[in-house]
């Protein structure tokens, strides 16, 4: 097992490193860099001379390896960067935002869990019936409808029509822990509910496989209750696939946050994300990414984990 | 076994409807027949003859709603199976009456411990904690002659060889004890030498428990080597039935006649070949009129597919479902 988990350790600072290289890549192959942004936006058009000045304070005098190494060599030591749109630094805005994209993301992730296996299992059981039907027409609207589209519907019916809920903002946990999850609420549906539909779909369909083997015949001859058969002997097979699913997702879930989050005005790192592009700021789009890229690379981890853990076949390999 | 003592299993006019996509027959056709306490009951019959359907009717585990009991009873210690909701008849299944399946390579779940899946039956019927199961477990897994069981219980299906995974199938199944074991075609996946071991297990075990054994197999020579009781069935029908020696002794039906006549035996003549039995079995939706064997009989007269014959006994014991050689 710890050797398992050391390779795939490996891999993953693999996986890490090239997304640093290409996201540093990206961020440079578009037009302007931040002093051109800077230099645009102030009230009195720089110099020649002072435009230099801040492209060497910044270090984008270097050759463009130089810049790479630079920055790799100051984030390992702990050391993300200064902002060039904020002037504060860039580990202290991810510590300020990655929270609330990281608990939008866990809900949304838990609602997608919860509403997708229960769906799931349910039309497995109930196959060819209206339960059936109805769970996989919610899948196919789940899977069909773009993630803004359903959070400008969660706002119009919840809030505007409703007055339920709030449409924007965000408020800490801290302060007011039922504001903060009534803030969250919708953006985590919209995020979390086409994701239910992936699982759903996934849960159904490996359910029925499982459902139709012949130790499932031998449960039930040893008078294994119906509830064991269902939610331990099926579902713990059916879940390797499922686990699969809810691992690769994740990451996807998160790319989604940087439109969600946009739409429900919440100040998570997809915000920052979008404003860091607009204004080239390298440093802090690059942290952005690549601690984006490091919990993706950690929730891939838990979940090669939790699957080792679940089939003994992989475990003992 | 005494033939005054009540029978522990006797099934009466068991008659199975299959429905697909409108068409309905009947896959089983009027089965009787009774198994005793401590007796081998084997059924034997070609691919289809409703072998393993009898068994799953008797556990009440038919593949509803496309095949359902229509008629008949299925009486167990005073009780007819066939009245019994499923969480009735849960109660009966794995504890009074249980079952071993014929592939075990696919019949034990993958992701839990052998331990563990012979102890769900004594944690479900008997109410035993994870511990005392487990001990009971370990005893059993020794009785089915599994080395090292202690050690065993703790590892999974795929460190198990298929005659382990048998030995572990029959572990569960005596689990709780049962009055009742169904064995369908417990060998037909393991090596001659293993195949011998496991059923020599299983008859030394109902023996030795007064434990009634239903054996369902295709093969005549373990029908001659274990059995006490055979019955031949044929279509969905009981085309013969009686005591080994006996059915083996004077075989009445043409079907059984034909089976017997393609079973190779060391002490025959080389000469005489192997007879197989012309044509080919028929399907649940076209089964011919009358007799169902008629098409493939070489004994076939007119009232053969007019009218289905009855199972009549006509010697003490002996029954046949034939219209010839009265």
């Amino acid at each position: 097992m710890l050797r398992f988990i050391a390779h795939r350790s490996l891999q993953s600072i693999i996986v890490l490193f090239l997304v640093t290289v290409i996201v540093f890549a990206l961020m440079r192959i578009l037009p302007g860099d931040p002093v051109a942004i800077i230099a645009g936006t102030g009230v009195e058009g720089l110099t020649a001379e002072e435009e230099a000045r801040l492209r060497a304070r910044f270090g984008l005098d270097q050759p463009l390896p130089m810049q790479y190494l630079d920055w790799i060599r100051n984030v390992l030591v702990g050391d993300w960067g200064i902002s060039t749109r904020t002037g504060v630094p860039v580990w202290t805005e991810l510590a300020h935002r990655a929270p609330i994209t990281a608990q939008l993301a866990l809900t949304a992730w838990l609602i997608a869990v919860l509403v997708g296996v229960t769906t799931g299992v349910a039309a497995a059981i109930y196959r060819r019936t209206p339960i059936d039907s109805f769970s996989t027409a919610f899948a196919m609207f789940g899977i069909s409808m773009p993630d803004f589209w359903l959070g400008i519907l969660l706002i119009l019916v919840f809030s505007v029509w409703m007055g339920l809920l709030p449409s924007v903002g965000y408020v800490s946990p801290a302060t007011d822990l039922l504001l903060n999850l009534k803030h969250l609420l919708l953006p985590a549906l919209a995020l979390g509910l086409s994701e239910a539909a992936v699982f759903m779909r996934q849960t159904r369909s490996g359910m029925l496989e499982v459902l139709g083997q012949d130790f499932i015949r031998v449960a039930r001859a040893k008078g294994t209750p119906e509830r064991v058969i269902i939610w331990h002997h099926t579902l713990k097979n059916a879940s390797l696939p499922i686990v699969t699913i809810m691992g690769l997702r994740f990451g996807r879930l998160i790319g989604g946050t940087v439109v969600i989050e946009t739409i429900f005005g919440l100040p998570g790192l997809g915000r920052l994300a979008v404003q860091s592009i607009v204004m080239r700021d390298y440093l802090a789009l690059q942290g952005v990414v690549l601690l984006v890229a490091l919990f993706v690379v950690v929730i891939n981890l838990i979940t090669d984990i939790i699957y080792a853990a679940l089939d003994p076949r992989i475990r003992l390999a | 076994m005494t033939v005054s003592e009540p029978p522990l299993l006797t099934v009466e006019g068991l008659t199975t409807t299959v429905s697909v996509q409108g068409r309905q027959a009947h896959a089983l056709d009027d089965v009787s027949f009774q198994v005793r306490k401590g007796e081998c009951v084997a059924i034997v019959g070609e691919s289809g003859s409703g072998k393993s359907m009898t068994a799953l009717a008797i556990m009440g585990l038919l593949p509803e709603p496309q095949v359902r009991a229509t008629a008949g009873s299925i009486r167990f210690d005073g009780t007819d199976l066939l009245t019994l909701n499923q969480e009735q008849m849960r109660a009966f299944r794995g504890d009074r009456i249980s079952m071993i399946f014929q592939e075990p390579m696919t019949s034990l779940n993958p992701v839990f411990t052998i331990g563990h899946q012979i102890s769900e039956p004594l944690i479900y019927h008997k109410g035993l904690g994870r511990k005392a199961a487990r001990k009971k477990a370990a005893q059993l897994l020794a009785q089915v002659q599994v080395a090292d069981a202690e050690h065993r219980l703790s590892l999974y299906p795929h460190q198990f060889s298929g005659g382990m995974r048998q030995r572990a199938m029959i572990a569960t199944g005596l689990a709780c004890d049962p009055e009742l074991m169904i064995a369908d075609e417990p060998t037909t996946a393991l090596d001659v030498t293993i195949q011998a071991q496991i059923l020599e297990i299983l008859r030394d075990l109902a023996r030795g428990r007064g434990m009634g054994l239903i054996l369902i197999t295709h093969s005549l020579g373990v029908v001659a080597r274990y059995a006490d009781t055979v019955i031949v069935m044929y279509a969905g029908r009981v085309v013969e039935s009686g005591p080994v020696a006996e059915v083996f002794g004077r075989p009445k039906h043409p079907y059984t006649r034909g089976l017997m006549a393609c079973v190779p035996t060391m002490d025959g003549d080389l000469e005489s070949a192997l007879v197989p039995i012309d044509g080919q079995p028929s399907g649940v939706f076209d089964r011919p009129s009358g007799c169902a064997f008629h098409p493939r009989c070489p004994l076939a007269f007119d009232r053969c597919w007019a009218e289905t014959p009855p199972l009549e006994e006509f010697r003490p014991g002996h029954h046949k479902a034939c219209w010839a050689d009265e």
